[in-house]
């Protein structure tokens, strides 16, 4: 299997249907991965064509420090998978969720995320189906001083259709969610997008902000996004907005007068807009290989596999 | 040594003409100014030789070394040796500086040729701390967050590192204060040499101060109506341009290219009130 190469098993690699990895700290218990000890923790959870559940649930104990790799690949069968994040207080997570192609083009997927008083989840997702998909999110931050700092791209190429519904709920006082999405759309690649920030009354100095980016490099593709803030107290703070467009003449002019032809150009100008997400993703080979994969998304060109360290 | 030639070259966009017939000449070792008021057509000039895709070219010609580069695309002319200094440089976000003036060196190199990455970077280094642009240059991303000036310096370091043979500077000296614009001005007079024809578009005498002109030309309404040495310059800094327009007989308001006749429609009120027409 490809991916194998990207992540050699060891005891931190595991596929979801194995036996439960012998790891310190992450025991699998009544259908919930937990983790649990002070030591930090770097995993990666592999899920293919073989997952036995339909609700995968990962909790994370009181002050646990995890960064968490989960990659979805391969899924064939009709699914409707849902996953579960409980995090204690001051649990500090980092997820990088991936979703790579082939996936059924009836997937849908669901997230719930809950966290309690100071723990702190940065969440990575990373969207390259090559099908139709949906991703429902909803985060609830539960406990006082929780944060949510959201990351995620998406690529709907060919006729598929992308659908991502974010939801963020500030349920305690001085909680922050910062959602950023980098969207793109080829050929006639279907974008839709809605996220939505809910402050409930009586949490004050909280903030919520969101940023919304579109980029639109095929004649029929489509993105659209509704950004939405519902607010009902005074003392937070609160932004959201959202820009699509396409690849600027101007900008395209600017690069090939210095000799890169065409492709050449846009590819610098895509790569340049996918930067901030790419350059979060803190394993290299991962990094490398998910631009070669929007590459071939993008721009058409060929994949290779990855290299062996 | 390479020569530019512009020849009859009359250019329109949306149906408006803007150059109205320009004959040029520039070769290796040369630096021309041209000088003329806002919205002559001085920096589409420029952009036409680069060739922009928004400007259509109804007649003449633009040879490079004695072969038409109109059929050309924009990135050819470069590697042919064409080169523009931008007024408003472009921010590309997420692209390094570093990285793309590499891949801009790397695209002029022939299919057996390599970039000695080692060398590159010294002479990036070079360039930077010539151009006073501090060390962090090449990890910036190209132009974002950069002020007027170090955009300007930027695409002099461009200028510097790709080696063009003809180099239009467009207005290269606004935004930049005193001290830079010597700077900028010091780094391209040290560039030329005779494998380099240099055409600076400007409005002030300023820039003209630190790089020497052999010839002066004034564009006035799309096409070039007077060539001469540099005291044309102090002449246009002393009086401007009524005098040369005086001489030529041209008012700018009987320019027939740059008047528009509209039609708004039939008046929705004349026909909702009766009686009135």
């Amino acid at each position: 299997m490809f991916l194998g190469a990207l992540f050699p098993k060891d005891a931190s690699v595991w596929e979801l249907c194995d036996t439960p990895p012998k790891v310190p700290g992450v025991k699998i218990h009544d259908r919930t991965i937990a983790f649990s000890g002070k030591k930090k923790k770097e995993l990666t959870c592999l899920i293919t064509k073989e997952v036995s559940e339909n609700v995968i649930r990962f909790s994370f104990h009181k002050n646990t420090q995890v960064a968490l790799k989960i990659l979805l690949f391969d899924l064939k069968k009709e699914e409707q998978l849902q996953f579960h994040f409980r995090l204690g207080s001051g649990a500090e997570v980092t997820v990088d969720h991936i979703f790579l192609e082939p996936i059924n083009s009836k997937l849908s997927i669901e997230r719930k995320f809950r966290l309690k008083e100071n723990a702190r989840l940065t969440l990575l997702t990373g969207v390259f189906p090559n099908a139709s998909f949906l991703c429902r999110d909803d985060t609830e931050l539960i406990g006082e001083g929780a944060s949510v700092d959201y990351l995620s791209l998406a690529v709907a190429t060919k006729k598929n259709r992308i659908q991502i519904e974010e939801t963020v709920r500030h349920q305690a006082k001085q909680t922050i969610s910062k959602m950023q999405n980098f969207l793109i759309a080829t050929e006639e690649g279907l974008l839709e997008c809605i996220v939505a920030g809910v402050i409930q009354k009586g949490m004050a100095q909280s903030a919520c902000e969101q940023a919304n980016r579109g980029l639109l490099l095929g004649e029929k593709s489509s993105i659209s996004v509704d950004p939405k803030l519902l607010i009902d107290e005074y003392d937070v703070k609160a932004s959201h907005g959202a820009a699509i467009g396409r690849i600027n003449d101007d900008e395209l002019f600017y690069l090939e007068s210095r000799g890169l032809d065409e492709t050449l150009a846009k590819q610098l100008i895509v790569f340049g807009y996918l930067a901030p997400f790419l350059d979060q993703l803190a394993h290299a080979k991962l990094s490398d290989y998910l631009t070669k994969i929007v590459r071939k998304q993008v721009m058409g060109g060929a994949i290779d596999e990855p290299e062996l360290a | 040594m390479a020569t530019l030639e512009i020849k009859d070259l009359v250019v329109s966009v949306e149906d408006t003409l803007i150059l109205q017939g320009v004959n040029l000449t520039v070769s290796g070792g040369e630096t021309h100014a041209i000088m003329g008021p806002n919205g002559t057509g001085k920096s589409t000039l420029a952009q036409i030789v680069m060739g922009h895709p928004k400007f259509k070219v109804e007649s003449g010609d633009i040879l490079l070394d004695g072969e038409s580069i109109i059929g050309l695309s924009v990135d050819e002319r470069s590697r042919r040796g064409l080169f523009l200094a931008m007024q408003n440089p472009i921010e590309v976000p997420g692209v390094t500086n570093f990285d793309f003036v590499k891949t801009a060196v790397s695209a002029r190199l022939k299919a057996n040729e390599r970039l000695r990455i080692g060398k590159f970077i010294l002479k990036f280094e070079d360039a930077a701390k010539a151009l006073n642009m501090g060390s962090g240059l090449s990890q910036r991303y190209l132009n974002q967050g950069f002020s007027g000036g170090e955009k300007k310096r930027n695409e002099i370091l461009q200028m510097r590192l790709i080696q063009p043979k003809i180099a239009f500077l467009d207005e290269i000296d606004s935004g930049l204060d005193v001290d830079a614009l010597k700077l900028v001005g010091d780094n391209v007079s040290k560039m030329k040499s005779p494998d380099l024809g240099l055409v600076l578009i400007t409005h002030y005498e300023r820039l003209l101060d630190y790089i020497i002109p052999d010839q002066v030309h004034i564009m006035i309404r799309g096409t070039i109506v007077k060539t001469g040495g540099r005291e044309l310059i102090q002449k246009i800094d002393r009086e401007g341009y009524d005098w040369l327009k005086a001489e030529l007989g041209i008012d700018e308001l009987e320019d027939p290219s740059k008047t528009r006749q509209y039609t708004l429609g039939s008046c929705a009120t004349k026909k909702t009130i009766p009686g009135l027409r």
